[in-house]
């Protein structure tokens, strides 16, 4: 069962965050809460601060001003990261000739950190599991370079699901994927959120999707533009207008 | 016959106990810098181990002229600018390429400034420059299995953290890892490693041991285990093999062990190249 928002328990909580690259202004004063049962879409056109957010939201960049809690627990004193899978934007941007296998970089997402040691055995459960979860299974032994992108962003969602996190953020994963992988890859989304109810927060340049997976949009340019229902922003003007013109309507600032 | 030819080979390691203390400490050693440098090679830190070795030349040359175990001081001195390149890499501004180079250089100069101060520890010092694992001495065998252990068993204890780190660093720091930490570690594991390579091909070769079965073991393994694999099989071939050319042919080890070691690593290159096979 997947719970409406106004149920859900806040996972992520950002407060009035603040954050500038050289003194450039990229985020002013972004507040927003993550629940339980969000699939939501965050999107805005490039320089908006999208990727610097999520990166606020995991603890890779420090905000200039606000704060972050996760899972009731500020920034600092949160260890249970096993509870947050991620998939950064370059995820599939790596050296295609480094030894590694599927089964390799899916055991991977079992090292985080705050998670106790699983036995070599649960382990190879959990990393068969995670990518049957992803209809990758088949792959367990191939040397990661020679997928398809696709196919690569599949495994870097076993990865972040291995661990059987409660949210899973993800950054503009189906960039350079074709329309049918793209496709596959939602109705995998779609299940982990209706069948596991994990939440999935996604950075997507995709405008044309939003009504059709998500069930939240928060909208940023530099400011939080939009942040409620994905049926309420689609049939919003913005909306409106952002479908005629293009993904990148809402135009940059700097 | 053949056994015969072979025993013959061999014999050396039997009957010479300054060739077994070569032998004993070479293979650690060459476990140790072969493990290593797949983590260095793809983290794109070739030359870290060449940059610590010139800058452990310093603490050689001090050692040498203060009369004191030169392969301790060149191990303090090593993992002091192991530290302080990890700190130049996070918060200087300078690229990491850029605080190597800079301790490398300045590193080799202080040590030539010692040797000159006093004069008259040349041959020693050469034997350091070159590599002379042939006399090494019994407690230098001790010191360098011992330390090889601590290498690996540092390793094996973060293994899975230093493989996530090595191939996606962002990822692994969003997972709570202390990427920093694991950054100064690898450092200082590289500084000590680097130390006790040069006790087996000396200062100017001792990247090589660390690069070339790492760089080996990369042209076939389909996994990162394999390719740990492969590179120890390439060290420890290349100073097994090395120190018996060496006897046998009266060359020097330090060579023998490096150019066998090239010697594999180009078998492997050109086997790929030609995809007479892609990998194991």
């Amino acid at each position: 069962m997947v719970l409406s928002e106004s149920e859900g328990a806040v996972l992520v909580d950002v407060e009035e965050v603040t954050y500038a690259y050289n003194r450039i202004r990229v985020l002013d004063g972004i507040s927003l809460k993550i629940r339980t049962g969000d699939f939501l879409a965050i999107i805005g056109p490039n320089g908006s601060g999208k990727t610097t957010l999520i990166k606020i939201m995991l603890g890779l960049l420090k905000p200039q001003t606000g704060r972050i809690r996760l899972f009731e627990k500020t920034l600092g004193r949160f260890t249970d990261w096993g509870k947050i899978g991620y998939v950064p934007q370059k995820a599939t941007h790596f050296d295609t000739v480094f030894p590694i296998s599927v089964k390799e970089v899916v055991s991977l997402g079992l090292t985080a950190a705050g998670r106790g040691m699983s036995s070599k055995n649960k382990a190879d459960v959990l990393v068969r599991e995670a990518l049957a979860r992803v209809e990758m299974e088949e792959f367990l032994s191939h040397r990661i370079g020679t997928l398809s992108s696709g196919q690569q962003q599949r495994v870097f969602i076993a990865r972040a699901i291995v661990s059987h996190p409660s949210i899973l953020i993800l950054d503009e994963p189906t960039t350079g994927v074709d329309a049918g992988m793209q496709e596959r890859f939602f109705s995998i989304l779609g299940k982990l959120h209706r069948e596991e109810n994990m939440t999935i927060v996604m950075i997507t340049h995709e405008v044309g999707i939003l009504d059709k997976h998500f069930n939240r949009v928060a909208c940023l340019n530099q400011k939080l533009i939009y942040h409620g229902r994905h049926d309420e922003f689609c049939r919003s003007d913005e909306f409106k207008k952002m479908i005629a013109d293009g993904k990148h309507v809402i135009s940059h600032t700097h | 016959m053949g056994n015969m030819s072979f025993l013959t080979l061999i014999d050396p390691f039997i009957r010479y106990g300054f060739l077994q203390r070569a032998l004993l400490a070479g293979l650690f050693i060459a476990v140790a810098c072969a493990v290593l440098g797949v983590f260095l090679v793809l983290r794109g830190e070739s030359m870290i181990g060449h940059g610590l070795a010139h800058t452990a030349f310093a603490g050689v040359a001090l050692g040498l002229l203060l009369d004191m175990f030169p392969l301790g001081i060149a191990l303090a001195v090593a993992i002091m600018a192991a530290l302080l390149i990890s700190r130049i890499k996070e918060g200087s501004g300078l690229s990491g390429d850029t605080g190597i180079a800079i301790f490398s250089s300045v590193g080799f100069a202080l040590g030539i400034v010692i040797a000159s101060l006093a004069r008259g520890f040349n041959v020693d010092l050469f034997a350091y420059l070159f590599g002379e694992i042939l006399a090494i001495s019994p407690l230098e065998v001790w010191l360098s299995v011992s330390l090889a252990l601590v290498v690996l068993m540092t390793i094996f204890l973060f293994y899975s953290r230093l493989v996530y780190m090595t191939f996606d660093r962002e990822s692994a720091r969003a997972s709570g890892i202390r990427v920093d930490r694991l950054d100064a570690l690898l450092t200082v594991l590289t500084a000590v490693t680097v130390v006790l390579g040069m006790k087996v091909v000396g200062i100017i070769l001792v990247s090589a041991l660390v690069v070339l079965p790492a760089a080996a073991g990369l042209q076939v393994a389909s996994n990162f285990k394999k390719a740990l694999m492969f590179a120890v099989l390439n060290a420890t071939m290349s100073v097994g093999l090395g120190l018996l050319l060496s006897y046998h042919l009266d060359i020097p080890a330090s060579g023998a062990v490096v150019l066998l070691s090239f010697l594999f690593f180009g078998i492997l290159f050109v086997l790929r190249k030609a995809r007479i096979f892609r990998s194991f």
